[in-house]
């Protein structure tokens, strides 16, 4: 099936960073840790991106005008979760009623933020306009 | 106390009689004018209300006018 351009850049530079990779493992004995997973990472999310792309939605536009506005709107419905979320959990804290660290609370709202997101997109895609 | 009448107008559109007038699937149609065939399966249903770009667009790839193609019926 024929690629777009899009995928095809993806794929090249997610192979390619994966390589850089490969290779400062290879050659640079004392490599940091953060800089070979960073780079695995990105290369892999790359490829991935490409590959899914390009099965999910071969040479149709991956975007347009319709699914750019459900993404706004998604987003900014997210935005005011995750935002009412940081106020209640401020106020719970504040109490009493709750005890946390900052690694759960930072944890939470990446969670509240990426769930909500989801669920919000998933709703304004079935509704219409 | 004056009211005022609220007028709220239905879209309705042609696109999918007009697109079996040119042989046309959704898919060709969206890659026509650039959009996802989920967008023209909406527009079809009238769910969605299109920028005057993309009804221009779709007006134009289906050789008509845009008031031929989307019909705002007033209630």
């Amino acid at each position: 099936m024929e690629m777009t351009k899009m995928n095809k850049q993806r794929l090249i530079l997610g192979t390619v960073v994966l390589l850089v990779a490969v290779v400062l493992l290879i050659f640079w004995k004392n490599a940091p840790d953060i800089i070979i997973s960073g780079l695995m990472a990105g290369g892999l999310a790359s490829t991935i991106n490409g590959i899914y792309s390009h099965i999910r939605y071969g040479v149709q536009a991956e975007s347009d005008e319709r699914t750019r506005k459900i993404s706004a709107s998604a987003a900014t419905y997210s935005w005011f979760m995750t935002l009412t979320f940081v106020g209640v959990s401020a106020y719970l804290n504040e109490f009493g009623l709750l005890e946390t660290t900052v690694k759960n609370v930072l944890s939470n709202i990446i969670l509240v933020m990426i769930g909500t997101l989801i669920l919000f997109y998933a709703y304004f895609a079935r509704k219409g306009e | 106390m004056l009211t005022l009448q609220e007028k709220v107008s239905e879209l309705k559109t042609r696109i999918k009689e007009l697109r079996a007038r040119y042989d046309l699937t959704q898919e060709e149609l969206a890659k026509k004018v650039g959009v996802r065939r989920e967008t023209i399966v909406f527009l079809e249903k009238g769910k969605y209300n299109p920028s005057l770009k993309l009804a221009y667009d779709v007006a134009r790839v289906l050789k008509s006018k845009i008031e031929d193609v989307f019909i705002f019926d007033d209630r």
